[in-house]
This record gives C-alpha cells, structure tokens and sequence, in this order.
C-alpha cells in the first residue's frame, strides 16, 4: 500500500513484531512519501510500536524497514534525519526548555548549534518560557518543547505518536498549522492518533491500523469508496417523506429505509454513488422537494470503527 | 560525549543520591572513630574484616554504586529519555563510555575519599597502607559500577538482582565459599589492597595482585562491550 505520490521516504515489507504470544504488528507493508500521514488507530492498534520500528527503536520480528533505501535499525548516521516524537513525555524535568532543545541539539551533533536552538524554540513559539525549567512548565508546553527539540536538527523525517495529547484547542490548532508548513517544506511527517478527527484535519493522506494490521491506506474518502460493502447512511430531508420513501426503497442500491423522529429519512445503501443519481431524478418523478442530502457517516470516524468492528455494526 | 557526562552527572547529582552517597560514605569513618575510641581497641585484623571487608567493600561501595549507577540509563529506561540518547549519530560505545564516566566520577571521589579517611584514622596515618586501602576502594567502585550500569540495560528489576547479588553473592557466598571468591568484586577489591600493601597486609590468603588486576580488567571490558552490545540490539523504550 501506497501513501504519497512521489518516491516512498519510509518504507516497510511484511513487517511484524511480536511480544511473546501477542502480535503487535502484523504482516505491515507501507511506502510513505513527502507529506502528511496519518497514522490511525484505536489503542493498543500496533501505532507506536511501528513508529518505534520505523525510527529503529525498536526490533523487527520479521519483516524490513528502510528510510531513504536504508534499513534503520543500528544506523546511527541516520539518526540526523529523523526526528521522533514519543507519545510519553520524554524530557528532563531538571533542565530549562532551552537546555533540553541545546542538548538535543549537541546530541545530534547540529552546527551552528545556537542559532538552530533559538529557530526551534521559535517554531513552537516558546521563546518567553525558554528559561524556566521544564517541571514548570503545563502539558502542552512540555510537548511544544519536545517538538522544538524534535525539530532543532531540522529533520527530514518526522515521527510523531500522538503529539497532541493533551494540548488545548489552541494548541492544536496552531500545531497543525505548524505541520502543514513543514509538508510544504517537503518533510515526510508521520503522525499518529487515536483522534479521527485531528488526522483528517492535517493528514494528506491516511494508513488505518487495526489489530497490528494495515487495514486500509490513501485518502480517506478513497478508504470509503474501497469499502464497497460497507453499507452508508445518508439523510434526506424534503416536503413529502412518506412519498420519497415509498419511491426509493424500490431502487437496487438501496437496503433499507426509515424515518426518523423528525420525519426526515435515513437511507442505507451499499452504492452511494447510483443513489447520488438516482435520488434527484426519482424525487422528480413524484413530485417531491428535496431540501436537504447529507450523508451521514462520511467522516473518518465511521470509516474507522466500520473497520475496528469488522463491519458489524 | 561531552553532553552524555554531563547529562548523566546531573543524574548522579540528586540531593537524594547525593545523602545516600554522603551517609554511606560517613559510615565506614564514624564506625571506626568509635572503634578507635573504645579501650582497648580491636586488633587490625578485626578491623580489617568488620570496616575494611564488611562495610566498605561489600556494603558502603556496592550500596552506593548500585544507586548511582541507576544515573546512566537505568533513570533514562524509567522515565522513557533513552530514545533522546541512541536516536543520536554516535556509535554505540560513544554513548556508554560518558555515561560509565559520569556515574564512576562522584562515587569514586566521594568513596575514595572516604576509604583514605578511614584507613588513614585506623592506621595511624600509615600512608601505604592508606594508599593501599584507596585503591582497593577505587577498583571496586569502578568495577561495581560498570557491573550495575550493564544490570541496568539488561533488566527492569537491576536493583532488586542488585542488591541479592550484594547480600547473596558478596556478603555470604563469597566470604564463605572460597572458590567462590574469584569471582566476588568483594574479595578481589581486598586483594588489591592486600597487593598494594603486602607489608601492611600480609596475612590471609589473597589472589596475587597481577591476577586480581588482570580478571578486574577483563570483567570490566566484557562487561563495557555488553553494555555496547546490548544498547544496540534492545529497544528503547
């Protein structure tokens, strides 16, 4: 499976890890390119245990990963064009935020080292609280500065699992904002979550794990139309229901039909797209007003937990 | 390298380390002075086995260097900060040497100097044998230390096994199974200073100094490469 167009940055073959009896990737197969990618799943899903393997971090059970053509795992020159960012907070609590970016920065070996310590804490904007010691500092703004240290040897690639735990709506606004720049300056970032709608907000591009497998991969939308089994609801709101209603569950891309408190109706089909076509035409035909077609579960979300529950729900 | 020695001595520098390194340190000093100030003192070998042997060998030294150890990645495995240090272009043994050197460096000054003081008050100022004693105390606290450094890397339960190996192995194995002895950093510590000093410490048998350097230097450098080994093929947390 494919994620960005352009020549893969990142790129796995049957890549599995297991922890004794238990299989927290499975069989994972990926190229991912320049870009956003979201890396979605539930948790427990297998993310950050792939995101360690991609940054070598962690061993591979069976299976390659390559960064730039290279395998990872014990390639410390490597480690100068990745930047990974842990779900936990991974930072020392005795030093100052400048501090932890400089001796992030010494540890990557990064010249000149002031200047791209000032750059990194800049890019997160946390140039006031530079000074003060990391204890102090609240949820978000420990993980602005372990993004800034993340960011202080300017990275080609960037790891991040689940950086916006617990930052505010503020912060997560400004942060998507912050990768969006970094894609445009032609980074590959991979960003895991849990949150559907946080990866549909910045990810180009979007690879579901379910179960430490790679249960689908591409744009989200194109994740939907490739689950052609998967049934869609869409509601229709118009002047005459009963009327519309009566019409429509005699077309063949339609399973089933009701009304819902309100009197609008709630389609079920499993070919949204003749249903696209055919709604305006037989709404036409009987004479009906269509006021409103919204479909009901065109969100990441309910492609995600269609795949988490195997389709039954 | 530079940034490693000093991350892991700030690490080392916890008021919390810092008391239990100071109390232990004081221990062996304050139970001789009290020894001394009794009438009628103890012979030197009595002293030898309680203060020399028992408490700064196989208490003060491997109590002290099993908590301060924890400084170069036991901490960093705890608190998930190892990735920060092997996501860096440094070959492995580039990351382990600073991290060994910032944990021997205040142990071996602050036990050291302990082991001189006391030695020094018992014998009278007798330098040799002060000597002696110090380096006794010097080899043991580097070799406890790169000995709890690799336990660190190689179990989450090092200072559990840590301390059963101080009381199991050290302070009942191998001051009673003598075949045993060879391998207890306890006894060849002793024997250091025995070797150091066959003036002063004649009695008891002891391995001879050039063996006893000889099998601290090996342990020491297996144990270095372990810990390269093992910080390449584990996962970080």
């Amino acid at each position: 499976m494919t994620s960005g167009a352009s020549t893969p940055v990142i790129r796995t073959e049957r890549l599995t890890r297991w922890f004794g009896n238990i299989v927290a990737v499975n069989d994972v197969t990926l190229d991912i390119g320049p870009g956003i990618t979201g890396l979605l799943g539930p948790n427990g899903a297998g993310k950050s245990t792939l995101i360690r393997m991609i940054a070598g971090l962690a061993r591979v059970s069976s299976g390659t990963v390559t960064l730039f053509g290279e395998p990872v795992r014990n390639n410390p020159p490597l480690s100068k064009r990745i930047g990974v960012m842990h779900e936990h907070e991974t930072v020392y609590e005795f030093l100052t935020g400048r501090q932890f970016v400089r001796l992030m920065g010494e540890l990557r070996e990064v010249a000149p080292l002031d200047e791209a310590v000032e750059r990194a804490i800049g890019r997160v904007e946390l140039d006031d609280a530079a000074d003060r010691r990391i204890r102090t500092y609240s949820r978000g703004m420990r993980q602005r500065i372990r993004l800034a240290g993340t960011l202080v040897h300017d990275p080609e690639v960037l790891l991040l699992d689940e950086p916006l735990n617990g930052a505010d709506p503020k912060q997560r606004i400004r942060f998507q904002g912050l990768l969006r720049r970094f894609a445009s300056e032609g980074r590959t970032i991979v960003v895991s979550s849990h949150i559907l709608e946080e990866v549909e907000r910045i990810a180009d591009t979007v690879l579901l794990l379910v179960n430490g497998k790679l249960a689908a991969s591409g744009d989200f939308r194109a994740i939907r139309a490739a689950l052609n089994e998967r049934p869609y609801h869409v509601l229709v709101a118009c002047d005459s229901p009963r009327r519309l209603a009566s019409a429509v569950v005699r077309l063949d891309s339609v399973e089933a039909v009701k009304m819902d408190p309100d009197g609008r109706i709630v389609i079920l089909s499993r070919n949204v797209l003749d249903l696209q076509l055919e709604l305006p035409r037989l709404a036409q035909r009987n004479s009906v007003t269509l006021r409103r077609v919204v479909p009901l579960d065109d969100s990441l979300e309910s492609v995600f937990g269609y795949l988490v529950d195997g389709g039954e729900r | 390298m530079r940034s490693l020695f000093l991350l892991t001595l700030r690490r080392v520098l916890t008021p919390s380390r810092l008391v239990m390194l100071g109390g232990l340190a004081l221990a062996p000093f304050a139970v001789t002075s009290l020894i001394l100030l009794i009438p009628g003192a103890p012979a030197v070998s009595t002293f030898e086995g309680l203060v020399l042997n028992t408490l700064i060998a196989g208490a003060m030294i491997p109590l002290a260097t099993l908590a301060t150890a924890r400084a170069a990645f036991g901490d960093e495995i705890g608190d998930r900060t190892l990735a920060n240090v092997t996501l860096t272009p440094y070959p492995r043994w580039k990351i382990v040497l600073p991290k060994l050197l910032g944990i021997t460096g205040v142990p071996v000054l602050v036990l050291s100097a302990s082991a001189f003081l006391t030695s020094y008050v018992a014998y009278g100022a007798d330098f040799p044998a002060t000597l002696a004693v110090t380096l006794g105390a010097l080899a043991a606290v580097v070799l406890y230390s790169i000995l709890f450094m690799w336990l660190d890397l190689v179990t989450p339960h090092a200072v559990g096994i840590g301390l059963a190996y101080i009381v199991v192995w050290e302070g009942l194995f191998s001051r009673f199974v003598y075949g045993v002895r060879f391998l207890s950093i306890r006894s060849h510590a002793i024997a250091v200073m025995h070797g150091a000093d066959e003036r002063r410490f004649a009695d008891g048998e002891h391995t001879a100094l050039g063996l006893t350097v000889s099998v601290m230097a090996v342990v020491a450098v297996g144990l270095f490469l372990l810990s390269v080994r093992r910080l390449r093929t584990m996962d970080s947390p």
